[in-house]
This record gives C-alpha cells, sequence and structure tokens, in this order.
C-alpha cells in the first residue's frame, strides 16, 4: 500500500519557474507546502493555483531553516523534495508511487539530470540527490547551504536503509547559465558556504562544496587547495569522490598546474578505472601539453567506456563526441585525414549540434579545391531538412571560404524566410567570389548609410569594382568611403585597393597593424579564390618590407593553399629569413619542395623543421613519405633503365601508393 | 715458518694466454709447475721463459688426473690452481697473507671474476676453491669440471681477495671449449647420473650453446637437488634456470621460480634484479619497479652468493629508468638514468637513455645544454659518447661542439678525439677546418685510416679542390680496405666535375663500391643545411651524384639505393614509435 506523498519546496521570486515544476506533479503526490521566503513576484499566487499550501518565512541566510519549515507541516507519509527550478520526470509519476510502497528503506537517492549550457546547445549531466524520504519528527534539514539530510536520518536511525533509485528521475534547469546570472547564485552560495565552514572547519562535504563554489567563482589555484583538503583522507567509499576528483582535476587545469591535474587523474584512475571524465580531462590536459601518446591513450580508453554510473555524474560526451573531437585533432596533427574525418563523422553522430567537429569535416573535405565532392558528401552526413541546418551549414562552409557551396545554401534559405542582415551579406559575398557582381551590388546596394554594416557593404562594393579592374570606380567609392570616418587600418587598406590598381607605386609602402592585416589577409583570399593572382601580388606589393616580412608566412600559406607554390615559396623564405627558428614555415617549405619534385632541398626542410620543434609528428611524417616517395622515384627509373630485371616492378607494386 | 705457495696448472695450446697468466702471479708465488697435456702450439716455449718446471702428461679425457699429476710435482706448503686463461689481481689481498695467518683454515675459496662486456663495471663474481694446502687429502674429482674435495666445510675460507679474472673467450674459443667439455660431461654424467653438479655444468653449457630446451631439465634437476650447503653452485643453478625459462619465452614460470627464491634468499638482489627484467618484460612496470627497488635495498649479497656486479646498484637503477620512462614519468627515469651513472661512471647505457629523452624532449640544441649543463660533457668518455650519438643522429654541428667544448676544452689533447672531429667537422659544413685539423695530426706523425682518409677527400671535394680530391682518392686505393670507396669517390669527383662517369668496376667489387657510396651519402645527408655562414649546395649535389651513380652503375645499385631509402624511412618510423607509442603506430 503505497504512502501518501508530500511534496515540499521553498521559493523566492520564482514565477518564471514553479508553474513547470508543480504541473509535472500534478496527481502524482498528494499534498503539496511551498515555504516562500519572500517573493516579490507571482510565485505564491502560481502555486496556489495548483493547491499548494503557501506558507510565508522570513530568510534568515539559512537554507536548512526555510526546508526545515516546510516539513514541519507536512502530513503525508513520504516527502518528496524539489526545487522550483526542477521538475519530476512524466516517466517517474508510476515510479514515485512504487518506491513508496517499500516499507524497509528510509530514503531514496534519485537520479537528477543537470542541464548544462554553456556552449550553444543544452546539455545533460546525471547525478544522484538525496530527494525522496520518510516523513518522520527528527528527520530535519541541517547546514545554512548545501543543507542535507542523509546523515541526519543516520544519525537518528542507525539501521536505516537508503536505496539508489535511478529510474526516478528530476530535471533542472538552475544552471543554464543565463539562470546562474540572473541569481548572482556564485558570489552568494561563496559567501554563505565560507561563513559555515568557519564554524565547522572538519566538515568535509562543507569543504567540497566550498572548493566548487571556489572553482564557479574561478578562484582556482584557492577552489584546488579547498577541493584536495576535502579529499586527504577521505573514504574512498564516500559518494561524492568522483566528482571531487574531477574537481580537482578542473580546477588544477584551470590553474594552469597540469602536472599536478595530471597526477590527481592518474591517482583517480586508480579508485576508478572506469571513470570516462577522468580520461577525457586526462587526454585534454596531455594534449595541450603536445603529450600526443598520452592523450591518444586517455581518449581512446574514454571511448570504449560503457554507460557511467549515476553518482560519477558524468559530463556529456566525454565518452562520445568531446573525445571524438580531440581524436580527430590527434589524427590530423599525425597527417591521417582520412581517421581524422571518421573521429569527426563520429563525433557529429553522437551530437548534432557538435558544430567544431563539422567545420572540421567541411575544411578537410578541401570544398574549395572540389566543391562537387564535398557537397556529396555532406549531404550524405548530414541532416538538412530544417532551413536551421542549412543556415548553419551555410554559416559553415562560408568560414571555411568554400563561397560556391556556402552560396547554394544560402539561396535555399533566403527565399524561404527572413534572415539577418549579416547573412544577406554573406551572400553578397559569396556572389561576388562567383564574379556574380549584378546580383551582389543589388544585395549591396539595399544596406543604407544608417545600418551597422553599411562600411562592410561598402568594402565589398569597392572590391566588386577591383576585381574587375574598374580603376574609376574604385576611386569614386574609395572617396565615400574614406567619408565615413575608417580607422587608420581599414583606411590604409583600403588605400591599397586603390593604389593597386594605378601604376604609381607608395614608397616607401604601407605598414598594417593587426586589424589591417586580417582584412588584407581576407581580400588576398578572395582574389587568390578567383584565380587573380596578379591582383593579390599587386595588393601585397604596397606594404612596406618591413610589413611584409612579418606577415609573409600568412601570405605564404594562403598562395601555398591555392596552388601557387613558387610564390608561397618566395613569402615562406622571406618569412624565415625575419624568423629562423619558425618549424612550421620550414615544414610548409619542405612540401612545396616535394610536390615539385626536389626531394633533397625537401628533406633539408623536412631535417630542419624536425631539429626546431621534435615535438611534432608531422615533420617526422614528412620525412618518412619522402623517403617512400624518393624510393619509388629511383624504383621507377630502375624499371624504365633495367626492363629486363623484374624485381623493380614488383617492389614498385608492393610499395603503398600515396593517396 | 714462512708458508711457500706453488701455482699447479695444467695446458694446451695457448700461446695466446700463457704469459699474461703467468706474468699476474709474478712475486706470488713460490714456486710454478706447468703440465702440458700434448700443445701442439708455443706454450711449452713460453712455459719454459717462466720455470724449470714443464711437464709433459698424455691427455686421457680427464681434467681430474691431470691436474692431480700436476699437483704432485708442487713442492711448496700450499697450492694455487689456475688456468691459462686467467689471471692473479693481487689489488685486492695477498695470498702470502692468507696462508700465514693462524686461522686454521686448510683451504681457501678466491672470487673469480667473468668478465662479460667491454666495460669495467661489467662482470659477474662466484667464489671458487682454488688456494689449498698441499696434502694428499686435497685433490681434483671428476673428469671434468673437476673439484678439489675439502672434507670439512669448517676448514674452508672465503677470502675477500686476491681475485681471479677470467678472460673473454672470442666466440670460436669458447664454442670449441664448449663442445670439447659437453662430450666429457655427457659421459661423465652417464656414469654418475645422480650427480646434481653434472646436471648444472651440463644445463651451463647447454645454454651456451643455445639450447635452452635441452638446458632446462638439467637446470631444474639441478636446482631441486642442489642444498643451501652447496650454495655456490645452487645460486648460479636457479640464475640460469631463470635465465633459460626466459630465453624458452617462458616468462610466467621464470618469475614463479624468481618468487620462491627470493622467499628463500630474501637477501639476494640477483634475484630480485632477474624478477624485475622478467616483469619489465612482460610490460608490467608498475611491478618491476618494486622489483628493482628491493634489489637496490638488498645491495650486493655475501660473497658465496654468485652475483653479477651491479644488480644491486647501477644495473637495477638504469632499469628503474627505463621502467619510469616506459610509465612516462620522464623526470623520475632521468633521476635513475642520472644515478645509474653515477653510480658507475663505465656503464655507459644510461646516457644513450638520456640523449633519446632529452632529444626528444628538448630537441637537439637543448639536448646539447640540457646534458652540458648536468656536466656530462666533463667526462671526456661520455662527451665522445655523446659525440657519436649526436653525429649518429644527424647533428654533427653539435657532435663537434661535444668534442671542442667537452674533450678539448678539458685539455684532454687527445688523438682519437681529434680524429673523430675531423669527421664530425667534414660534415657538419667545416671541411676547411677539419683538412688544418688533419694536418696538424700528419704533422705528429699519425696516419689516416681508410674512413678518415675517405673523410678527407669528401672535404677536397666539398671545397671543389678536384685536383687534390683525385690524388687522394687515388692513393686511398692502395689501402686494401679503401678500394671500393676510391672507387666511389673517383666516381663522384668526375660526376660532380663534368657530370660523366670514369668507368664500371668489376663485378666482384661492386658490391664494395655501393656500399662506400651509401655511406658517403647517408654521412652528407647529416650536414645541417641551417647552419649559417656555410653554403650547402655542395653536399647536396654531392647527394645527388651518389644517387645518379648508383641508378646507372648496375640493377644492383639501383637495389641498395631503394633498400637504403626503406631503412631510412624505418629510422624515423623507429623514432616516432620511440616517442608516440601507440599513438604513432594507429594513427600514421
Amino acid at each position: 500500500m503505497a504512502g501518501r506523498i508530500s511534496l515540499c519546496m521553498i521559493v523566492k521570486d520564482e514565477e518564471q519557474n514553479i508553474r513547470r515544476c508543480l504541473e509535472s506533479v500534478a496527481g502524482a503526490v498528494d499534498e503539496i507546502i511551498v515555504v516562500d521566503t519572500g517573493s516579490t513576484d507571482r510565485t505564491c499566487q502560481i502555486a496556489s493555483e495548483f493547491g499548494a499550501l503557501v506558507h510565508l518565512f522570513p530568510w534568515n541566510d539559512n537554507f536548512s531553516d526555510a526546508r526545515n519549515a516546510s516539513l514541519e507541516r507536512a502530513t503525508g507519509d513520504w516527502i518528496l523534495f524539489l526545487d522550483a527550478d526542477e521538475e519530476l520526470s512524466r516517466e517517474s509519476r508510476d515510479v514515485l508511487r512504487r518506491l513508496t510502497a517499500e516499507d524497509t528503506t528510509e530514503g531514496y537517492f534519485v537520479k537528477i539530470i543537470n542541464y548544462l549550457g554553456n556552449e550553444g546547445w543544452i546539455e545533460p549531466c546525471p547525478d544522484l540527490v538525496f530527494r525522496l524520504f520518510r516523513n518522520r519528527r527528527d528527520y530535519r534539514f541541517r547546514g545554512a547551504i548545501h543543507e542535507q539530510i542523509v546523515d541526519v536520518i543516520l544519525e537518528k536511525n542507525g539501521q536505516a536503509k537508503y536505496q539508489v533509485a535511478e529510474d526516478l528521475v528530476i530535471l533542472h534547469y538552475g544552471y543554464l547559465n543565463r539562470q546562474i546570472q540572473e541569481k548572482d547564485k556564485k558570489n552568494r552560495n561563496l559567501e554563505l558556504i565560507r561563513r559555515e565552514l568557519a564554524a565547522a572547519p572538519e566538515n568535509r562535504l562543507l569543504r567540497y562544496h566550498y572548493g566548487v563554489e571556489l572553482y564557479r567563482a574561478e578562484r582556482y589555484e584557492e577552489a584546488a587547495a579547498e577541493l584536495i583538503r576535502a579529499a586527504n583522507g577521505i573514504d574512498p567509499q564516500t559518494i561524492y569522490l568522483p566528482k571531487l576528483l574531477r574537481y580537482i582535476v578542473l580546477a588544477y587545469h584551470a590553474a594552469c598546474r597540469p602536472g599536478e591535474a595530471l597526477e590527481i587523474v592518474r591517482l583517480g584512475l586508480g579508485l576508478f578505472p572506469d571513470y570516462a571524465d577522468l580520461y577525457y580531462y586526462g587526454g585534454l590536459i596531455s594534449f595541450e601539453q603536445r603529450d600526443y601518446a598520452r592523450a591518444y591513450d586517455f581518449f581512446q580508453r574514454a571511448v570504449s567506456l560503457p554507460e557511467q554510473p549515476a553518482y560519477y555524474a558524468s559530463f556529456h560526451g566525454v565518452r562520445g563526441f568531446r573525445s571524438y573531437y580531440y581524436l580527430g585533432q590527434l589524427a590530423e596533427i599525425f597527417l591521417n585525414e582520412e581517421e581524422a574525418l571518421r573521429c569527426y563523422i563520429t563525433g557529429l553522430q553522437d551530437n548534432p549540434h557538435f558544430t567544431a567537429a563539422l567545420e572540421s569535416i567541411v575544411r578537410l573535405l578541401e570544398p574549395h579545391k572540389d566543391p562537387v565532392y564535398a557537397r556529396d558528401c555532406l549531404e550524405k552526413l548530414c541532416d538538412l531538412c530544417t532551413p536551421d541546418a542549412v543556415l548553419l551549414m551555410a554559416q559553415v562552409l562560408f568560414r571555411q571560404s568554400a563561397y560556391l557551396l556556402a552560396l547554394e545554401h544560402l539561396e535555399r534559405v533566403t527565399g524561404q524566410r527572413e534572415v539577418p542582415a549579416e547573412i544577406l551579406l554573406w551572400k553578397a559575398i559569396c556572389l561576388i567570389q562567383q564574379r556574380r557582381y549584378l546580383e551582389a551590388l543589388r544585395i549591396i546596394d539595399d544596406f543604407g548609410p544608417d545600418h551597422p554594416l553599411y562600411p562592410l557593404a561598402k568594402l565589398n562594393k569597392i572590391l566588386c569594382f577591383w576585381l574587375q579592374g574598374n580603376r574609376r570606380r574604385v576611386r569614386t567609392l574609395v572617396e565615400e568611403l574614406f567619408a565615413l570616418g575608417l580607422s587608420a587600418d581599414t583606411g590604409a587598406v583600403v588605400g591599397l585597393l586603390r593604389d593597386s590598381l594605378s601604376r604609381r607605386r607608395r614608397v616607401p609602402g604601407v605598414a598594417l597593424g593587426e586589424e589591417g592585416i586580417s582584412l588584407l589577409l581576407d581580400i588576398v583570399m578572395r582574389a587568390l579564390d578567383l584565380g587573380e593572382k596578379d591582383r593579390a601580388e599587386s595588393l601585397l606589393s604596397g606594404l612596406s618590407q618591413e610589413c611584409l616580412g612579418k606577415n609573409a608566412r600568412a601570405v605564404g600559406q594562403l598562395f601555398y593553399r591555392y596552388g601557387h607554390l613558387e610564390a608561397a615559396e618566395d613569402y615562406l623564405r622571406l618569412y624565415l629569413k625575419n624568423d629562423p627558428g619558425c618549424a612550421g614555415t620550414c615544414f610548409t617549405l619542405a612540401e612545396i619542395k616535394c610536390r615539385e619534385g626536389a626531394f633533397l632541398e625537401a628533406a633539408d626542410f623536412y631535417r630542419q623543421a624536425l631539429t626546431l620543434d621534435p615535438g611534432e609528428p608531422r615533420h617526422y611524417i614528412g620525412l618518412i613519405r619522402l623517403y617512400e616517395k624518393m624510393r619509388r622515384e629511383i624504383l621507377r627509373e630502375a624499371v624504365k633503365r633495367y626492363p629486363e630485371v623484374p624485381v623493380f616492378r614488383e617492389l614498385l607494386e608492393e610499395v603503398p601508393v600515396e593517396a | 715458518m714462512t708458508q711457500t705457495i706453488g701455482l699447479a696448472m695444467i695446458v694446451r695450446d695457448e700461446e695466446q694466454n700463457l704469459a699474461a697468466c703467468l706474468e699476474s702471479v709474478r712475486g706470488a708465488v713460490d714456486e710454478i709447475v706447468i703440465v702440458d697435456t700434448g700443445s701442439a702450439d708455443r706454450t711449452v716455449e713460453i712455459a719454459g721463459r717462466y720455470t724449470d718446471k714443464v711437464y709433459h702428461y698424455p691427455w686421457d679425457d680427464d681434467f681430474s688426473a691431470a691436474r692431480n699429476y700436476a699437483i704432485a710435482q708442487t713442492r711448496s706448503d700450499w697450492v694455487l690452481s689456475l688456468d691459462a686463461d686467467e689471471e692473479l689481481d693481487t689489488t685486492s689481498g695477498d695470498l702470502r697473507a692468507l696462508v700465514n695467518n693462524d686461522s686454521g683454515y686448510e683451504a681457501y675459496f678466491l672470487p673469480l671474476y667473468n668478465r662479460t662486456a667491454q666495460f669495467p663495471g661489467d662482470y659477474s663474481r662466484f667464489l671458487v676453491l682454488r688456494l689449498f694446502r698441499n696434502s694428499a687429502a686435497y685433490r681434483f674429482h671428476g673428469r671434468i669440471h673437476e673439484q678439489v674435495g675439502v672434507g670439512r666445510q669448517e676448514a674452508v675460507g672465503i677470502a675477500e681477495g686476491p681475485a681471479i679474472w677470467h678472460r673473454t673467450l672470442s666466440g670460436k674459443e669458447r664454442n670449441r671449449k664448449r663442445g670439447r667439455n659437453l662430450a666429457l660431461l655427457q659421459r661423465a654424467a652417464a656414469a654418475d647420473p645422480d650427480s646434481p653438479f653434472l646436471q648444472y655444468y651440463l644445463g651451463v653449457e647447454w645454454l651456451g650453446l643455445g639450447k635452452a630446451e635441452r638446458a632446462l631439465p638439467c637446470l631444474q634437476s639441478a636446482c631441486t637437488r642442489l642444498t643451501d650447503a652447496q650454495i655456490l653452485f645452487r645460486a648460479p643453478a636457479v640464475r640460469f634456470l631463470v635465465v633459460c625459462l626466459k630465453t624458452l619465452g617462458r616468462l610466467d614460470e621464470a618469475i614463479c621460480v624468481c618468487l620462491e627464491e627470493s622467499l628463500r634468499y630474501p637477501a639476494y638482489a640477483d634475484l630480485f634484479f632477474e624478477g624485475g627484467v622478467l616483469f619489465e618484460q612482460k610490460g608490467e612496470y608498475e611491478i618491476a619497479i618494486r622489483w628493482f627497488e628491493e634489489a637496490i635495498n638488498c645491495g650486493p649479497p655475501p660473497a658465496i652468493f654468485s652475483h653479477t656486479n651491479g644488480t644491486g646498484s647501477f644495473l637495477s637503477l638504469y632499469h628503474l629508468g627505463y621502467c619510469h620512462e616506459k610509465l612516462h614519468r620522464l623526470k623520475e627515469a632521468k633521476d635513475y638514468y642520472e644515478q645509474a651513472l653515477a653510480s658507475e661512471p663505465g656503464y655507459v647505457y644510461p646516457l644513450y637513455n638520456l640523449f633519446l629523452l632529452s632529444l626528444a624532449e628538448n630537441g637537439p640544441q637543448g639536448a646539447f645544454d640540457h646534458l652540458a649543463a648536468a656536466g656530462h660533457l666533463a667526462q671526456p668518455e661520455r662527451a665522445g659518447a655523446l659525440a657519436d650519438l649526436f653525429f649518429e643522429a644527424g647533428y654533427p654541428d653539435l657532435a663537434c661542439a661535444c668534442i671542442e667544448k667537452g674533450v678539448l676544452a678539458a685539455g684532454f689533447p687527445d688523438d682519437g678525439a681529434a680524429r673523430r672531429l675531423v669527421r664530425f667537422r667534414v660534415y657538419a659544413g667545416r671541411p676547411a677546418e677539419a683538412l688544418s685539423l688533419l694536418n696538424d695530426i700528419r704533422r705528429v706523425g699519425g696516419g689516416l685510416d681508410s674512413r678518415l682518409a675517405v673523410d678527407e677527400v669528401v672535404a677536397l671535394i666539398l671545397k671543389q679542390d678536384y685536383g687534390a680530391a683525385k690524388r687522394k682518392a687515388l692513393s686511398l686505393w692502395s689501402q686494401s680496405d679503401g678500394r671500393g670507396a676510391a672507387w666511389a669517390l673517383l666516381n663522384l669527383i668526375s660526376l660532380c666535375r663534368s657530370g660523366s662517369r670514369c668507368g664500371r668496376p668489376e663485378e666482384s667489387r661492386e658490391a664494395a663500391v655501393i656500399q662506400a657510396t651509401l655511406a658517403i651519402m647517408e654521412d652528407c645527408l647529416r650536414y645541417p643545411p641551417w647552419s649559417a655562414g656555410v653554403d650547402g649546395r655542395a653536399y647536396g649535389s654531392l647527394v645527388a651524384n651518389a644517387v645518379r651513380f648508383l641508378v646507372r652503375l648496375s640493377p644492383r645499385g639501383c637495389t641498395a639505393l631503394a633498400a637504403y631509402l626503406q631503412a631510412k624511412a624505418g629510422a624515423v618510423r623507429q623514432i616516432m614509435d620511440y616517442k608516440y607509442d601507440r599513438a604513432g603506430r594507429v594513427l600514421r
């Protein structure tokens, strides 16, 4: 026979949330006790609508007192405790009845799913909490914050039996960023716990919570110290130990102490060898330390682990898309693009909202080189049936400067619905990159002088004419743009555009700051994308030698990306003169020389890259591939020179041919 | 009254060893008795220079009989028994003091050191009964691995010294002796199947011949039947049993032996060391670490236990470094390697690991700075070893620096170091300096080996002094081991100068020519093109011409070149595997 159930809650200014909470328990509990600690909104009225008994209780900086006030008034056999920003999952209503029919149990740990959301999508993170227990006079909450009742019940009733009921699920929305900020929970909690901890310095659990709050307040060093104190000498059975360990790792990591963090990972895995979060963070930290061998092992373990027990409070995705993303990054670091794609795709399938994986996939498909192939792949991979998905894809493609494909996607959405002005401007840019200048200009001319994007639109208008070599129109438009009042850097770039079309050269050349360079490189890239190599170079020739030298690496990489090997080599060699220690530049030069068939020079550059930075796997792999390529060349020549010797042909067939 | 000592030995065909042996006992004994069992070489003549008491004894496949005959000719109060391939080392103790004290001992165990490799600290130690009263009671028994029987254990003392050093035998010599021993032993064992000693010796001989499966039953039987009273034999028997099981890949059984025996002999470092090595082989590094730590806690065992030097110290320290390295605890790994080096400076292996760790972590220049700061360049031997390592790893500039800042700066004007420096400089982009140093070496009268002669020609080619290069290459032809290289160089000179070859070597010389060309290529590819102030094109064109030469030479040239490139790729791959472990293999 199921007992009667009282829902108890304490609230303050929860009109945004309380309706959702009470709707979720309607009919599932037998009475509702709401203790209000001073709402100034409609919270009490809404509670009354659901038949709640509402009591006012003046706030005294103590959560337990308020909670106990609600318990005092409960008449049921069982107490279910919820916060206003929580709800009972639909499937749990029957479970609740079943659990309260149990005779021998004094209380239940139930599963709570915390919704966290700081990365653009909402992610569930399960944990266990003690929220359902028998209503007895001496079972009362203790502690001003992170109030606890489990230990109280045990004190009063040594025989008390608890159970874990993972099928009773509470959904908690309180961690969503917006709400955390709204309530300024962090500072309130910190101050309360600090005071309480001063009174009870031996309270381990309280210290743990204090450490967590310090971590949330981004005081990482202090957080690590408090959490370590909480962990010293702890009983390994303690239910929150896994979480505590993870917080120590996080705190050390955030405090830029990777060595300590990894040591805790090691210790933690000794206690909980199947705890995915520790593998994930171990991998992450090793990855950042460029210890790729270890990072790989950690992430591999993370993705191979089974469903995590609820008390691990495992973060969403550590066994899935998060680890796969890093496995993809690792594969790229080892120049294995096929494996990288496989990892990113697995990650994306695990979480379709995970844009970082999508960006990487698009990048690896090199849509600027082979748009048709990239389009086919992406269509197979992604479900593009909603306008939102199409728009997202368009944005990703645009950011990867795949203008043709981005345009196709934009055209699919811009016809159907209102899109932000920025997206329209992107469409215009994509049109320019297809040399569809008239259509582009139609969009651009819709931006009036009051629009915040007007200068950018205007700049693109200049580009339309600049790409066509229309000196006169460019000059007029540049004057108009100057009249708006531009930043020094932007002005200088615009001036370069104008001057690049005239035969006169300004001496000395222009020196640009960071903002100007990034704008200039964007224009150079777009020119290269259109095959306008000379125009790009004429633009660059307006730069001062010093400024060009400093940025020659980025310029060289761009020329390399668009297949202009000789120009790329010139820029990269120029850069190397300024910064002889740049391993990345040596590596690109090696790749260029290798593609040109100048193997010995390539070998020198690979070796130089390796010498400058022995921590980069691609430097080894480049050299390995080069030797293999040279060997193939030798065998090919041997086949030609000595056709009567069959062994060379056989050897050549054995050699794996490069993709 | 002062006691006299006589050396009694039996010899056959020992002209290589005998003089050194007899020199070592000069002044330590009063009498030398040598019994020859049928030498066909100059043994008897050499013996005659040291003593009048040279006798002949017809060999009858019985070592004891021959030895006892030698003892019978000895008139002194005490007998010292040595083999011709052994030497007495009196620095650790005085023979006369042993026989003249009033301990009442009738015989002594002396430590016998077996040198196992080339550096000073690498040896193992056994106790052997080789000094005893000249009395009819003490005679050799057994046709082979004959022992002196002393009835009363308490009459035998254990001496710290003098020591006997056993020479490292050449492989050929060793196998000759093994084959002879085995036949004798098998006969003896057939006659006396219950003797655990014979089983032990049989096991050792089989193991030495690489037949572990035949050694195993002998060693197992020896270990079972030998008692702690025979610890002199039982201890090495146990260790050989472990080695035998390890050779057969039966690691778990070997570990069981170590476990059991370590309970029986808890202070026996060698057992803990062996156990550690076994766990290490299984990849159980954490457990291995505990075993090695225990070995170090033990320290060297009591003298009656056969013992490999270093198992209680530098060897275990080295392996501790290795295990920590495998567990990615690089700091601990380095600490242990440093400790190992400090504990036995002659044992240089830890330096290789330190070098690789440091290279992987800090890059070549960083590694150099780090190793210099740790003081390794201050020791000429280590600086030389490091120079070689840097050169092999492709950093001849840093190899030069090791010699220049290490060996030379420390004030060790050393001909060997100077020669190395010549070679390193040639390929570090400093051919002119190499040539002038070479002149200095010549001036003090040093000749060049063929490799250095090749380096000299290469330096001349690099300087485009083709006339001199050609002259030197032609003179290299007169060195018998330099002909392949001379051919290669003459062709390279011709190709560099005019783009044409000068001819095809005869078929029989082709392999040597190819090998020499590849060696030159390999050395030129070490050149660091990024080092300042050198024009690297000369190296590049030399390599390109070497490739051209080999491809045009013959199909064999092509095959060798292709194999060389495959090996180059393989070498880089190996570094990657070392550095990136599984990730490198899976992702590459």
